[in-house]
């Protein structure tokens, strides 16, 4: 049994209750995310976005799952400029022209909705923008890749070439997962690869799309906190993500926005 | 909230299981693998 045949066989396959499970998580992951979207602005601190997340999370019955989950501290993750991700919510706060991700992932009735957006604190720089904006295409180029028979390198190679095209490059330390009832599940979806390469997508999976795009290299550096990963070469980086389904014929997105929100600014 | 690819530690990983099971918990090819990271520093 080779690797791709090993990894197949520990991948789940969900059906229509599990898909409707996973409809509700992701819908309050998402909602999450819209709620939080008019309080990051320059002089609050992600400790402050962090409570009114898991305030909101707490509220509709659900827990959220970062929470001392490997030891990580917060409810959120709060990735400023340089941060490619994992950054933790702290004191800090937020400057005019900072952009931010912040990452949420709720686990409700057992289930979790996994999602992440960019957000701006005033106005940001052009080139903070454009990266955002490539992120978003890159992410969406990489869901429309998905369907039954295709590969998971399809998706990497979307996702590459497009952001590669537009002098960005894309970050190797961390990837998409398989998620349901379990956090971080197989399969790894790397955010690169080679178009036919890697595992067949089947209907019935479900896992992330969240590539990580930076300005400069793709190496980063973890942080000494153990957690915050940042660019090498301090360059920014910018993360959206979706957690999905693979359908008979493409893919359903359990994330989107009830506010129809995509890429910031959301006023 | 990303995963860490597999790939990364994958040199940790790997002497923390030879200092554990030693030679028999590792393939063949892993210990090819544990030999080579002396002569191919990162």
């Amino acid at each position: 049994m080779n690797g791709d045949q090993f990894m197949e066989r520990s991948i789940k396959i969900h059906g229509p209750k599990e898909f409707a499970a996973m409809r509700k998580a992701g819908l309050l992951a998402a909602e999450v995310l819209d709620y939080i979207s008019p309080f990051v602005v320059p002089g609050v601190s992600t400790e402050e976005l962090d409570r009114l997340c898991d305030d909101m999370t707490v509220e509709r019955g659900a827990i959220s799952a970062p929470l001392g989950y490997r030891g990580y501290p917060k409810s959120i993750c709060t990735s400023i400029n340089h941060v490619v991700c994992h950054g933790i919510p702290s004191d800090k706060r937020l400057q005019k022209g900072d952009i931010v991700n912040i990452d949420v992932t709720v686990i409700i009735d057992g289930w979790h909705g996994d999602s992440s957006r960019m957000f701006y604190a005033g106005t940001p720089s052009t080139k903070a923008r454009r990266l955002v904006n490539i992120t978003y295409k890159a992410m969406m180029l990489g869901i429309a890749a998905v369907r039954p028979g295709a590969r998971l390198g399809d998706i990497g190679h979307a996702i590459q070439s497009f952001a590669e095209g537009e002098r960005c490059s894309v970050v190797r330390d961390f990837c998409g997962h398989g998620i349901g009832q379990v956090f971080h599940d197989s399969p790894n979806v790397v955010h690169y690869g080679e178009p036919g390469e890697g595992l067949e997508l089947r209907e019935g999976m479900i896992f992330t799309i969240e590539p990580m795009i930076n300005l400069g290299t793709w190496q980063v550096k973890l942080m000494k906190d153990g957690w915050t990963a940042i660019t090498k070469d301090r360059s920014l980086s910018a993360q959206l993500e979706h957690t999905l389904g693979v359908t008979a014929d493409g893919s359903e997105i359990f994330t989107l926005s009830p506010a129809g929100y995509t890429t910031p600014p959301y006023a | 909230m990303s995963e860490t690819a597999h790939y990364i530690g994958h040199r940790k990983h790997l002497r923390e299981r030879f200092a554990k099971a030693g030679a028999e918990g590792l393939a063949d090819y892993e210990l090819v693998e544990l030999l080579l990271f002396s002569a191919l520093p990162k």
